[in-house]
This record gives C-alpha cells, structure tokens and sequence, in this order.
C-alpha cells in the first residue's frame, strides 16, 4: 500500500475508535473535553508509533510463539516512559489522564496493530500504519471532546489559558454530557453518523 | 463493614462499566447474546479475583520494597497475561466443558482495561489483601452485572425496529448511556 | 524443554531490556518529581501557616506511632515561628469517588483549631468533586474546632460545620474523613487533652456495650425463652432478638433488637424497656443512612429523646417533643426518622406482649 493510503486507512476506513469499535474506554472517559481527549490522542501516537517502530525493527528477531508477551513489554515499556515524563514535565496532562495513562497498554488498538501491521511490515511504512491510527484516534477523541465540552459546560479550550466560554459566562451547561451517561450516548451517535457519511463516501466511489 | 461498602460501592455505585469506563470492549463485543455474555462474566470474575491476590502480594512483596514501583505496569500486565494464559491451559486440561463455555473469552480479557484498571486501583486505595480481593471480586460483579443487562436489552432491540445508522453499536451504546443514568442514581448509597 | 527454555530466555531478556530502559528513565524523572511534589507540599504549608519560618519533619518513631493508629497519615510536620511551635500539619488521605483523595491539614497550636487545609492530589470528577479544591469550599475548615468532631452540612455555621458539595457528597465526605483523622490524631498524640484514641470495636462489642449503657444497673443479659419469642415474632414482623435484662437474678427489663427499613437499607434498631413500661433508651446499629443527614438518628440528640417515654401508645415523631409518645423528628430524614420509629414501636408492641402473659 501507498504511505498516502496507509496513513488514510487509519483515519477513515479502519478508524480504531469508529470502526474497530476499540479503546474505547479511555475514549469515553477522557473524551470530557477538548484538550482532554486531544492530550489523550497525542499519548496514544506516541505509544503507538514508538511501539510499531520498535517492533517493526525487531519482526525478524522476536521468536513467533512468544510474540504476544514481547508485544506487551515493549508497549507497557513506553507507556510506562510516557507516564513518568508526563508526571515530571506536564503534570496538568498527567492528572487530567488519570488511570486511563497505564490503561493505554490494554488499548486493542496498539497491540492489534503490533500484531497485525507493525510484525509484517519495514520500518516506515510501520510508523506511517503508527501515524495514521494515532491521527484516527486522536481526531475522533478530540472531536467528541469538544462536542461534550460544548454541550455539557458550554465551554472550548476549557482548561488552557485560551478557554473561551460560547455561550457566554451565565450559560447552565447539562453536566450530563460530561458525565458518563453523556459520553455513551454520544459515542453511539458519533458512530452512526460516521457510518452514514463512510455509506455515502463508498457509494459515491463505487459510482 | 467495610468490605461490604466496598462490594456495593464497586458493583453499584462507581460500577466499573457504568461509572468507571472500563471494559467497554467486551462490554459491547459479548452482550450481543445473554449466553456469551455469561460465559465471559464468569471468566473476567475468576481472573479478576485471582489477579487481585497476586498482584497485592507483587506489589508489597517486590515492588515497594526494593522501590521499583515504576514497573507497576509492566510487571501487572505480564502477570495477568500469564495468568490468562495459565487459566486457560488448566482449564482446557481439566474441564472441556467449562472450557467450551468460557475459555475463548479467556483471551480477550488480558487486553480487558477492567483487569488492570481494577489491580492499579487496589494498589491506589491502598487496600489490604481481603479488600483487594473484595474489590477485585466486586468489580467483576459488576461487570458480569452491566454485561447481563444490557445483553438482555441488545436481545430485544434484535427483533426492534431501529434506524438504519443506528443499528448495532450505536443503540447499544445509547441503551447502555441511559442505563449509566439509571447507575448514577446509586451515588451516595455508601 | 530446550525450545521452551530458549524462547523464555529470550522473553526475559527482551523484559530486562526494558526494565533496564525504564529505570534509567526513571533516574532522570524522579528526582524531578520529588522535587515538585516537595514544593506543592510547601507552598500549601505557607498557605496554611503565613507567619511559618521553619517546617520541621516529625521524628520517625512519633511519626510511626501515630500511623499505628491512623495509617493513613503519611506526613507530620512541626511549624515554627520564631522559635517555638505555632502548629502542625498533616498529610493524610481518604477515599473519594475516583480515588484517594490527600489532604493536608494544618492546626494551630495556640486554640487547638483547625489553620487550613489544603487539597493534594485526587482522582476526582472534573467539575464535580474536583471542586473540593476551590477556597469557597476550603476555606470553611479555617478555624474551626478540633476539639469536636467536624461534619459537613450545606451551609456551614459552627465551630463545627463545614461544606457538603451537594452532588459531590462522596468526595466531600473524603475530605472530612481525612481532616477529622488529623484533628484527631493531633489531640491523641500531640497535646495533653484526655483524648482517647478510637479503639476498634466489632459488632458485638459494640452491641454488648449499647446494652450496658441501656440498662447501666443490669449484670446480666440472657435471651427470652424460644417459644415466646417465636410468638412474639410471628406477630410482630420487625422484632429478631429479646433478651431479659437482670440485675442480681431478678429481671429489671427487656432490650429488642428489631430491623426496620430506613432510607439506604436496613436499620437495626435496639429498645431498652425498663418493667414499668418505660423506654430506657435506643441505639442504632450498623446502617447505610445518608452521611449527615439520615445519619442523625445516631446521635444523643434524637435518641435521648426515647427516654423515659412511655410504652402503652404508639410513639410519634414530631419537631418539638414533649408528650409521653413524642419523640424527635430529624427534618430533611422523616424516612431515617420512621425506620427508628418502625423498630421501636415494635419493641413496644412486643413489650406489651410479654407483660400480658
């Protein structure tokens, strides 16, 4: 495949979040605002192409009947470098992402692209498959959290210097959206529009 | 009396799925029928509790004592991928028919976020051994729990006539935000 | 076996490798870490205690003698002020909504009140409980007593109230647990108050006790003959144990154990009636009322007014007793306040009962 392609692949028609139906769970619970689910997404590119490097670089070496195990240290080995960083140099990050940063080494998608990309493919075209996932992830993360942002604090940027509050300072928000039903509902609407749009996108093509 | 706060708190008020966020993947891979949605409950409650126990004892019998707490992760996810692995050995030896029921799932619950998150959070509320495993044992309760209900209601939204772009995981995941709703009515219980 | 070997050596040192990775990134980020968290830590003490010069740490043997009683405190430190000890601080957790929420809590030496408090790291809801941390809710520990133990209402008046985040009761309650642990283990251990410290006690401790203190002249507690307490209960669908109360052999009166339902679940409710027909006094047992407010029915307040009410009419709850069937009524807790009068109008009945035979 074509870098241009493996980097869309992982964007439109494998999206991890609206296709593969997977991590969600840092999805929903770090997708409360922008920032959120932006920081959430950079993390997760970091894991990912690092890790999809790594183990691109050592697909002749590591034995067949114990790749499962080495997968699982090499992430959990860059998550946990992640954490630390993030602990001494972005403390704020490092809070906001709470549990969910350990738990990115359970995230489907690192492991399933490890598995299925990263161990057949060179160098490149695995930290491009990295890329194009991350940017999937992080796109669809960072989009959600802004809409929740938006309807359940009436907020954007909540959290830098630069949050602007939309509907003006008095506006009562329904904090549902922030909170766990909120995140549910949406995600499932999220994903049916997506699929209408991917529906009309494939129609169009076939044409 | 605290073990019982704990167990109430973890299946009903901060309920892993529900609450918490965690297991979402099977959450919605395995409640498409009641009977598979039994079958992986079964599997998450017993490698739950059993990783709760042995990752209490690595943790105040490794880790903190020589301060290699930064391993945490590492260590914890290779403990319970062996014990996945290791359960699943035993269980195809010993009992094929327990196996047929629950063993495939038995994979996907080393990458089931309620594993670890459950193990790092024993560690977190700095729980002793009978409350870690109580904790372990309620969180998988409450999983096994939100798994049950909301397969009941995904078997009855089959034969529903839902939109199009709804269908499948997007009503699932909407089924499962208002039942969220109905969980956060149990906050403030304990 | 030689496959299996090669392959897991090759596992362990692929881990080796990457434990190695991770302590050298380790040696380079903790000290920073550290070093962070220690001007947190002091920062919010300057808060707490503006005029500080000097913060000292406990010594080690204090400070393990303390977390023998109260193992969540991890931190005590001595604030001095030109030259003697204006206070001290504690830093000590309790469990929250999300997670352990820390706290400090700095208390003023010279009127054993509470300095300050201030709020470490939490795992709580953004926008909910994290709220703790604002100084609308903070600021309402300054000053206040150490001497009473502290609880949270919605608005906080006396020397004893603080905030109650309505909608982020677990986590306010967190913060409450850990102040009042540090107030408490500061009179315990760092003043001459005759302070006990808690002793833990398990149910039937406390419930041998709650006898004694029902009939204070009784040596002897012994359960009613069975078939008359199957009667009993069969008519009387809240009443589970009745014991004779003696005092050198002779029967001075009778306690009831009944469970009724209250608000968050069950409510197991004691009855001591003395052989005249008087209440000697209830006591309320292990239950899941609302924190501060259904949980009134566990104080003297509303339970000293059981006593010494009669026994031949119903019990009625009401805000301002004074009749023989009045009792209190906690406003904001009628259902924590029936599921008492439930079980106590239940020993009654089956009071009634016994003396009939």
């Amino acid at each position: 495949m074509k870098l241009s392609e493996i980097l869309k692949n992982g964007i439109f028609d494998e999206n991890p979040v609206l296709v593969q139906l997977v991590g969600l769970c840092s999805v929903l619970a770090v997708s409360t605002s922008f920032i959120n689910g932006l920081s959430m997404g950079l993390a997760v590119i970091f894991v990912l192409c690092c890790s999809n490097i790594v183990v691109s670089l050592l697909r002749k070496v590591i034995p067949d009947t114990i790749r499962i195990p080495a997968f699982i240290v090499v992430i959990a080995t860059f998550v946990t470098i992640l954490e630390m960083f993030l602990n001494a140099y972005l403390e704020s990050v490092y809070k906001a992402l709470g549990i969910f940063l350990p738990l990115i080494v359970v995230n489907c998608t690192i492991l399933a692209r490890a598995e299925s990309f990263a161990s057949k493919n060179k160098l490149i075209p695995s930290l491009v498959d990295g890329l194009g996932m991350g940017l999937g992830f992080t796109l669809t993360l960072s989009i959600l959290g802004a809409v929740r942002e938006l309807l359940g604090k009436g907020t954007l940027l909540s959290g830098t210097a630069a949050e602007i509050n939309v509907f003006g300072e008095g506006f009562q928000a329904a904090g549902i959206w922030v909170a766990p039903p909120g995140a549910f509902i949406l995600l499932g609407i999220f994903i049916a529009v997506f699929n209408v749009i991917m529906k009309k996108r494939k129609a169009k093509a076939a044409e | 009396m605290k073990l019982f706060t704990i167990l109430v708190s973890t299946i009903l008020v901060n309920n892993y799925v529900f609450a918490r966020f965690l297991g979402i993947c099977p959450f919605l891979g395995v409640s498409t029928k009641m009977e598979t949605a039994t079958g992986m409950g079964f599997a998450v409650t017993f490698v739950i509790t059993l990783a709760s126990a042995i990752t209490y004892f690595i943790q105040h019998a490794i880790l903190d004592p020589l301060g290699i707490g930064y391993l945490q992760t590492l260590i914890f996810i290779l403990v319970i991928a062996s014990l996945v692995q290791f359960i699943e050995l035993f269980i195809r030896k010993t009992s094929p028919g327990l196996y047929n029921a629950m063993g495939v799932y038995l994979p996907l619950i080393t990458t089931n976020c309620v594993v670890l998150g459950v193990t790092i959070l024993n560690i977190q509320e700095k729980y002793t051994f009978i409350e870690a495993i109580t904790s372990g044992f309620g969180a998988s309760l409450g999983f096994f729990l939100a798994l049950i209900l909301l397969s009941g209601v995904r078997e009855k939204l089959e034969l529903a006539d839902v939109p199009e772009a709804l269908k499948g995981v997007p009503i699932a995941l909407i089924s499962a935000g208002l039942m969220s709703i109905a969980f956060s009515g149990f906050s403030g219980l304990v | 076996m030689k496959e299996t070997l090669k392959l897991g050596i090759t596992l362990l040192v692929i881990t080796a490798v990457a434990a190695g990775v991770l302590a050298f990134s380790n040696s380079i980020t903790e000290p920073i870490i550290a070093e962070r968290e220690k001007q947190e830590r002091f920062g919010a003490l300057y808060n707490i205690f503006p005029d500080a010069e000097e913060f000292l740490e406990v010594d080690e043997a204090k400070l393990k003698e303390v977390q023998s009683t109260y193992p969540n405190i991890t931190e005590i430190i001595e604030i001095v002020s030109g030259g003697s000890t204006i206070g001290y601080a504690f830093n000590g957790s309790a469990g929250g909504y999300g997670g352990p929420v820390n706290v400090l809590t700095g208390i003023s030496v010279a009127d054993n009140t509470v300095a300050g408090i201030s709020i470490g790291s939490h795992s709580e809801t953004p926008n909910l409980g994290d709220r703790i941390e604002d100084p609308s809710f903070t600021d309402t520990y300054k000053g206040k007593t150490t001497t009473e133990k502290l609880v949270a209402v919605a608005s906080p008046s006396a020397d004893n109230e603080v905030q109650l985040i309505s909608g982020a009761t677990i986590s306010s309650f967190a913060v409450l647990t850990a102040v009042n642990e540090a107030n408490e283990a500061y009179l315990v251990y760092f003043t001459e108050l005759d302070v006990e410290p808690p002793v833990e006690e398990t149910e039937e401790e406390k419930e041998a006790r709650f006898m004694s203190e029902l009939f204070a002249d009784a040596d002897e507690f012994t359960p009613i003959d069975e078939g008359l307490l199957e009667s009993i209960i069969a008519e009387n669908i809240f009443v589970r144990e009745i014991f004779e109360a003696k005092a050198g052999g002779e029967v001075i009166g009778y306690i009831f154990k009944t469970i009724s339902g209250g608000y968050g679940g069950e409510l197991p409710v004691m009855t001591g009636i003395s052989l005249d027909g008087t209440i000697t006094g209830i006591r309320v047992g292990a239950n899941s009322e609302t924190p501060g407010l259904g949980t009134k029915i566990e104080e003297p307040d509303f339970q000293d007014s059981f006593v010494g009410k009669a026994t031949e009419e119903e019990l009625v709850a009401v805000p301002s007793p004074a009749a023989e069937n009045e009792v209190q009524l906690i406003s904001g807790a009628t259902v924590s306040t029936d599921g008492v009068l439930y079980g106590v109008n239940g020993a009654r009945e089956a009071f009634l009962a016994i003396i009939s035979q």
